[in-house]
């Protein structure tokens, strides 16, 4: 008897306006999106308008139904900023044209079709009960900005926190101190945004900061600095590879930050040294710091919009370039006013 | 037979001559820079390099290896001019894919060459060569579509009041072409001429082996690295090389093109009458610019005398002794030189004595066909006298056109 | 027998001309593939098609505003020598440099000659 497949299970979310309805074969698909998006899970949403996205089970790339036309063309192959200081995937990655659908294969691990016009994204992984839970949330992280870019919603690789609904944003690969700038201000009572990928906006008057609130991952080396995550239990401060992590709300009394307008960006980076320092930064480098952190766009029409909405955040905020020293606990000492200064 | 003489170079052109090239090596850097510490007058120099087209060239090599030895504001005379050039030329080169693909838009076959095309083909930046014109080969028979689209782009045609299709054919084979209130001029041709000589440009063996060049990222079809050899030689020895540029062209060529097709070459140049032009182009590259050649090709003119005795006379304008030189207008008289066959030379001298060419009467110091040519004339004056009498017309020029066009 | 080193002056002399003649007709606009973001009298340019970004200093930047197809490079010259405290040849250098530099990297598209 040949065993029925299963029709895949519909999922719904709604990212600040935006409905999603995720179709996932398998619940180990399931599991990692959810856990994602768990403070965005919706009963309905408005079908007629809503992102789809679909992620099926392989058993071998062969299986994985891709076709490319003759006018297909390559343009990324590498590792790649996506990818970089996420989280240890260090995937290697083709990101093929085609059309407007956008191809990314990722080899052994699968293929992802997006289509950012129609709002739709299929992703194929091969034997995803042999991948990490974190891989497959990558996969589809990636997809998920790849579409709601096309929406109007952008991400950027930053921390962001808030307080007194003004927000502050930390844009920073791995290893410059972002996360740990992070937990020092959210342990003196700043509310949480996003650990790493917080989503902005550009509502008329001004651009705004979405919480995308998401586990906070820590090196050793970071909860060294930290005495509460240093004692925090193991169901709080989970063991993974090659960081740990944890939810904000378990170990802070914060909760999530709302919307907020973003005043202040710090550059950080590590220094040798036993206070910190901060330094204004002209606006024009504060743009070009970030735009590698933002800016992985293939679609010049979004690139173009997604350009102007960054311009139009760092002309609104105060940039400054953190030297980061071995004070890191009076760390809001030194940050806060700079949040009530621009507020004056 | 003259005795040939050894015919230097100025000590300023000479550093000219050194500097004219995308390669130096080590020992001529070391030459450079010695020479540049002796007393120079700075201002011949750039005024040299201005004429000879090879400004960009100097100021590479110059600011590349000798900045700290030349005085500052000749560096920055040669920066502006190269960076003034580099302007002019983008602009020029946007103009010239404009008109191509318009052309081709309409029809017409068209290959650009010289000026833009070099830069992009046969340079490693764009920028090192100096061009002003446009040039373009279409077929004879598109002379007339190719107006109309000039017309129709802006164009004038200079020297012609009238823009009929029929006058542009009577008028010869001159189609020159500029564009009001713009830097833009436009020479269409089919064929290389000059007073006594004559060169088809739209062979079919040319559109045959076109390539693609890129310029301003947009593709165009332009010659052959080989087509392109012979008609840079014989351009360059159709204004008896007073253009150091133009030698520039054949080294530059040489160097970027390792692997040309040289029986390819020698071939149509031996089938096209203009062998030991084109041998008399790559002597030159050779000796001035140390333009790489293989061995047998150096082989193929090594016992050419005429080869020998004329290259170190060209540039003219370069020579210490510029008396010597062979000058554009003595080109008569280097073709004459320099024609492939015995049979050949003599038909032609037979034509200038016809004509009674100044060449006969006042040859250049080192043409040494002087007594032979001289007692041609004596002989055949008479000969040309009986024919004007006692001949028709019809007659005699069946006869002149056998005498020129035979063999 | 004229002087070579006549002829060459002469030569030297006209191309001086045209040199000038080339500021006067030579026009420049953006190109379209070219996103600019002003900043505090800086400019950072976004060229989407190879998302490579660039950053123009002050003079840079009114340079890049003038050029939107209206105004020669003569006409630019004039309005850099207005706004800044610059010798006119050097600010003439400049120029020249940058739009070089602006049109081999694909931001800037010749429009007339």
């Amino acid at each position: 008897m040949t065993p029925v497949k299963k029709p895949p299970e519909a999922y719904l979310f709604s990212v600040y306006g935006v409905p999603i309805r995720y179709l996932a074969e398998l619940p180990l698909l399931a599991t990692p999106v959810n856990e994602l998006l768990r403070h965005f899970r919706r009963d309905s949403i408005d079908e007629s308008d809503a992102l789809t996205m679909c992620f099926r089970a392989v058993q071998r790339r062969t299986d994985i139904p891709l076709t490319l036309s003759s006018s297909a063309h390559r343009v990324f192959s590498g590792t790649g900023s996506a990818v970089e200081g996420r989280r240890g995937t260090g995937l290697p990655c083709e990101v093929i044209q085609d059309g407007s659908c956008l191809i990314a294969d990722f080899h052994h691990v699968g293929v992802l079709v997006m289509d950012g016009m129609k709002g739709r994204a299929e992703g194929y992984l091969i034997q995803p009960e042999t991948l990490p839970a974190n891989l497959i949330e990558y996969v589809f992280h990636l997809a998920l900005i790849e579409l709601l870019r096309h929406r109007g919603l952008y991400t950027i690789h930053a921390s962001a926190l808030e307080k007194h609904g003004r927000g502050i944003l930390i844009p920073a690969y791995s290893g410059c101190g972002k996360t740990t700038s992070f937990i020092a201000l959210l342990r003196s009572g700043y509310r949480y945004l996003s650990d790493d990928h917080p989503l902005i906006r550009d509502v008329g008057t001004h651009v705004e900061v979405l919480p995308f609130p998401i586990k906070i991952h820590v090196t050793d080396a970071t909860i060294a600095f930290f005495p509460e995550l240093l004692h925090a239990p193991h169901h709080i401060l989970q063991s993974g590879s090659p960081k740990r992590s944890f939810h904000a709300e378990d170990l802070y009394p914060t909760s999530v930050g709302d919307c907020c307008r973003p005043t202040v960006m710090l550059f950080p980076h590590v220094i040798d040294a036993p206070h910190s320092q901060i330094e204004l930064l002209p606006k024009s480098v504060a743009l070009q710091s970030l735009l590698p952190k933002a800016l992985l766009v293939y679609d010049p029409e979004v690139a173009r919009r997604e350009f102007q909405v960054l311009a139009k955040l760092v002309q609104q905020v105060a940039s400054y370039r953190l030297s980061f020293g071995r004070n890191i606990l009076d760390l809001p000492k030194l940050i806060t006013p700079l949040l009530e200064q621009k507020a004056c | 037979m003259l005795m040939t003489r050894q015919v230097s170079l100025r000590p300023d052109a000479e550093l000219l001559v050194w500097c004219a090239r995308t390669l130096v090596t080590d020992e001529l850097r070391a030459r450079i820079r010695q020479r540049v510490q002796a007393p120079l007058d700075w201002a011949v120099i750039l005024d040299l390099a201005w004429y000879h087209g090879v400004g960009p060239l100097l100021h590479r090599n110059l600011s590349s290896f000798c900045s700290d030895l030349v005085p500052a504001e000749i560096l920055t005379q040669l920066y502006r001019r190269m960076q003034a050039g580099a302007l002019l030329n983008r602009v020029l080169v946007h103009e010239l894919v404009v008109l191509c693909e318009a052309l081709e838009a309409h029809g017409v076959p068209v290959m650009p060459i010289k000026g833009a095309t070099l830069a992009a083909a046969i340079y490693d930046d764009p920028a090192l060569r100096e061009f002003r014109d446009l040039d373009l080969i279409v077929p004879e028979g598109s002379i007339s579509e190719t107006q109309a689209v000039l017309l129709a782009l802006g164009y004038e045609r200079l020297g012609c009041s009238s823009d009929s299709g029929e006058r542009a054919q009577e008028d010869g084979p001159y189609y020159v072409f500029s564009k009001k209130r713009t830097l833009f001029r436009v020479d269409v041709q089919y064929v290389m001429t000059h007073p006594q000589f004559m060169f088809r440009l739209d062979r079919p063996e040319f559109w045959n082996c076109r390539r693609p060049v890129v310029l301003a990222n947009k593709i165009v079809q332009g010659l052959s690295p080989e087509d392109l050899l012979i008609v840079l030689c014989l351009h360059g020895s159709k204004h008896a090389w007073e253009e150091l540029k133009w030698i520039c062209d054949v080294a530059e060529l040489l160097r970027s093109h390792p692997h040309l097709d040289w029986d390819r070459i020698f071939l149509n140049a031996s089938l096209w009458r203009c062998r030991r032009l084109v041998c008399l182009g790559l002597s030159l590259a050779h000796l001035l610019l140390d333009a790489p050649l293989p061995e047998a090709v150096l082989a193929r003119f090594s016992t050419d005398s005429d080869v020998h005795v004329l290259s170190p006379r060209m540039p003219a304008t370069l020579l210490a002794d510029h008396y010597s030189g062979v000058k554009e207008s003595q080109v008569v008289a280097l073709h004459f030189s320099l024609k492939d066959s015995w049979w050949e030379r003599w038909k032609f001298g037979l034509m200038l004595c016809r004509d009674h060419h100044p060449l006969v009467m006042i040859p250049p110091v080192w043409f040494r066909w002087r007594t032979s040519l001289s007692w041609l004339a004596r002989c055949v004056s008479p000969l040309h006298w009986a024919m004007r009498r006692l001949l028709p017309s019809t007659i005699r020029g069946a006869i002149n056109r056998v005498v020129e066009h035979s063999g | 027998m004229s002087d070579p080193l006549q002829v060459t002056s002469r030569q030297a002399v006209s191309d001086r001309t045209t040199d000038r003649r080339i500021l006067d007709r030579v026009i420049l606009r953006h190109s379209h593939n070219v996103q600019g973001a002003g900043m505090e009298g800086e400019t950072v340019l976004l060229d989407v098609s190879t998302s490579r970004y660039y950053t123009l200093n002050r003079m840079g930047s009114v340079i890049w505003e003038y050029c939107t197809g209206q105004h020669t490079v003569s006409d630019i010259h004039g309005f850099l020598c207005d706004r800044f405290e610059v010798a006119p040849e050097q600010a003439l250098d400049d120029l020249v440099v940058l739009i070089n530099q602006l049109v081999e990297e694909g931001l800037l598209v010749v429009e007339g000659g």
